[in-house]
């Protein structure tokens, strides 16, 4: 009976001995590591992977395609983009005309133009007599609502960089606003020029001394509930741009919502050594589902010789609410979603104007690149949605 | 003294229970990453829910109808990373790895052969250290005995609000919590020279809903999960009063930490 009480203590011992080093060994909190979306480019049929090459001789979009935004639309992908013709003194794209086309798809790879009634085959031209975007028309996003499409582009009357008196470049176009145009089949457009900004644009530039006193542009609307978020450009007169947010109830009349940053931005440059430490626009929003907001944008190291953005790779952030954001370092070496290409690719001297959109269980990026000759075209990259 | 039993089947038993347990707990594999700032988000509300659901801290009918258990509970926090997207967050291991509160249960009258208690936990809403929680919580089970085996199903309901600086050193964010809660668990009372030693083992589920109010802009972030649990414990009853337990309880792939419990047993018949 000793022997017996005393395997008894032992393994009595043995147990609380175990269950002690249980307790300390196994405290632990599994909080969750980031495991962002893993972008891969998509190589499409056009010139060096890009899904759509240049318009034929003579169309509006012979030089180059740009500013791009794309969604699915039933059956298809749509994918408007501003086009540059041939026209004005300077080589390039820096005094042609932009104006918006059209292309569709059904794989989202192979893209067939959309021939429209405008210009060189656009469908939505240039501004006439003394309209705000007699020169650029571009950066569309269109915003399928119900049965009405809504367009909001970049509009301009001056030339992209071209003093068009002497015919070199050197004088970049300072004064985009944004415009408005809708249609009920996504083809065949109406502007309207009767918006609460200059010239009867869509939005009122700031005060001297606003993040938006030179320009605004590069939009991205959201419906949210009963609200409608406008995600646009605000550039300031250092030329420096960032994202700002307005609101409206009727998709009409916007009342601008300053945010917590600099100057009320929603999204600011970075800090020094970023990758978005000259600019820090373009935005991409999706609200994915109630208290996730994400956003891709632009973001670019230095400023170009005259100012403004120059490069450019594409950033992530994220929200809860769509008004306050913060930057979530992507697994690159500087932070950024998605870098430029290799050479000889057509995206191998930056990246500009992401448009993403869910399309079942992949995430689709559209973007516009350009080369290091400064030829524009637009590309695509994918993402599996985990 | 005389339902006791000292087999060594029985003290074998309750050491592989107990090794298993707790081979399990640490076998777990760990959670899966966060795809975006809020799964990160969610992921602390949720942890920070779970460190105030209310444990057993007890073996399945550990008291006699008319007993009743008064004492302090200490709850261990684990380190807990407060980072979300590209910034850091306060959590609470920042602040403190215990915090204490005040337990209650009592044996209430059932058939022979059953045991039933129920408890109550505690915490007023004292600010310490900028930190002040202000919980409730529920507690009732019902036990079956075969000689030194007990088994026992407990429900338990905690709701707590908690305030303490989150995003930033100088606010005082706000976590409000709602736990409902389950478990089956199995005990052996044993005797040593110590005093009565009862081991257990048990698993449950648990309804987390947590709240979080970011104080400078009103934002509101939630987090509904339900939640597996295994716990294994072991209590010490010695000295005639002394009512002591310690329990190693894991959320698999989520948090696991040990809870313990030093109370006043009190025989309210005598």
């Amino acid at each position: 009976m000793p022997m017996a009480r005393h395997l008894h203590r032992r393994l009595t011992s043995t147990a609380l001995a175990g269950l002690l080093l249980g307790l300390l060994a196994a405290c632990s909190a599994d909080t969750a590591p980031l495991s962002p979306l893993e972008w891969r480019k998509v190589t499409g049929p056009g010139p060096n992977g890009a899904v759509l090459g240049l318009g034929a001789p003579g169309a509006f979009d012979e030089r180059a395609n740009f500013t791009v935004s794309a969604f699915r639309d039933g059956d298809v992908i749509r994918l408007y983009y501003g086009g540059s013709d041939a026209t004005g003194p300077c080589a390039g794209i820096n005094s042609s005309h932009w104006r918006i086309g059209l292309a569709t798809s059904t794989d989202g790879v192979a893209f067939t133009r959309v021939a429209g009634q405008e210009t060189g085959g656009a469908i939505l031209d240039n501004g006439t007599g003394d309209a705000f975007d007699t020169q650029i028309t571009y950066r569309p996003f269109v915003l399928k609502d119900g049965a009405t499409y809504r367009m909001w582009f970049n509009g301009s009357t001056m030339p992209f960089n071209c003093d068009t008196t002497t015919g070199q470049t050197g004088v970049l176009a300072n004064n985009r606003r944004i415009g408005y145009a809708e249609s009920t089949d996504g083809r065949v457009w109406t502007k309207h020029y009767d918006g609460d900004g200059p010239g009867g644009s869509v939005l009122p530039l700031g005060p001297v001394g606003a993040i938006d006193a030179q320009q605004v542009g590069y939009v991205w609307v959201i419906k949210d509930g009963a609200e409608y978020k406008m995600y646009y450009s605000a550039n300031d007169a250092t030329n420096t741009w960032r994202v700002a947010l307005a609101t409206s109830t009727d998709a009409r009349h916007w009342t601008k919502k300053p945010g917590k940053l600099f100057g009320g931005a929603i999204l600011d440059v970075g800090r020094d050594g970023s990758f978005d430490l000259a600019c820090a626009y373009q935005p991409s929003v999706v609200k994915e589902r109630e208290q996730l907001y994400r956003m891709w944008y632009r973001g670019c190291t230095a400023a170009g010789p005259l100012g403004g953005p120059s490069g450019g790779t594409i950033g992530y952030a994220e929200s809860n609410d769509g008004i306050t954001w913060v930057k979530i370092p992507q697994p690159s070496p500087r932070g950024d979603a998605l870098q430029r290409g290799a050479a000889g690719a057509f995206d191998s001297g930056g990246l500009t104007t992401p448009a993403v959109f869910l399309d079942g269980g992949i995430w689709n990026m559209y973007y516009a690149g350009f080369d290091t000759s400064g030829q524009f075209l637009a590309g695509l990259a994918r993402a599996a949605n985990p | 003294m005389s339902h006791l039993h000292r087999p060594p089947r029985g003290a074998v038993a309750t050491a592989l229970t107990v090794g298993v347990a707790a081979a399990a707990t640490l076998a777990w594999p760990g959670a899966a990453g966060a795809q975006t700032m809020l799964d990160q988000e969610e992921r602390l509300i949720e942890l920070h829910s779970l460190l105030v659901a209310l444990p057993a801290l007890a073996p399945p009918g550990a008291w006699r109808a008319g007993q009743a258990s008064l004492g302090l509970e200490v709850v261990t926090i684990p380190e807990i990373d407060g980072t979300t997207g590209g910034k850091r967050q306060i959590t609470a291991s920042d602040q403190t790895r215990l915090f204490p509160r005040l337990r209650l249960a009592a044996g209430l009258p059932v058939a022979e052969g059953w045991r039933a208690f129920a408890g109550a936990a505690y915490i007023p809403p004292i600010e310490v250290n900028r930190v002040s929680s202000h919980l409730g919580a529920l507690e009732a089970g019902l036990a079956w005995e075969r000689g030194p085996l007990s088994v026992g199903l407990r429900a338990q309901g905690v709701y707590a609000s908690s305030r303490s600086p989150v995003t930033e050193p100088d606010t005082r964010d706000t976590l409000r919590t709602v736990v409902a809660g389950a478990d089956l668990s199995a005990g052996w009372r044993v005797a040593t020279a110590f005093g009565e030693l009862t081991p257990w083992v048990g698993a449950g589920a648990a309804r987390v809903d947590g709240r979080f109010r970011v104080e400078r802009d009103g934002a509101v972030l939630t987090s509904r999960t339900t939640d597996l649990s295994l716990t294994a414990g072991v209590r010490l009853v010695t000295l005639g009063h002394l009512d002591c337990a310690a329990e190693l309880v894991a959320y698999p792939g989520r948090l696991v930490h040990p809870n313990l419990r030093v109370a006043w047993l009190h025989d309210l018949g005598r």
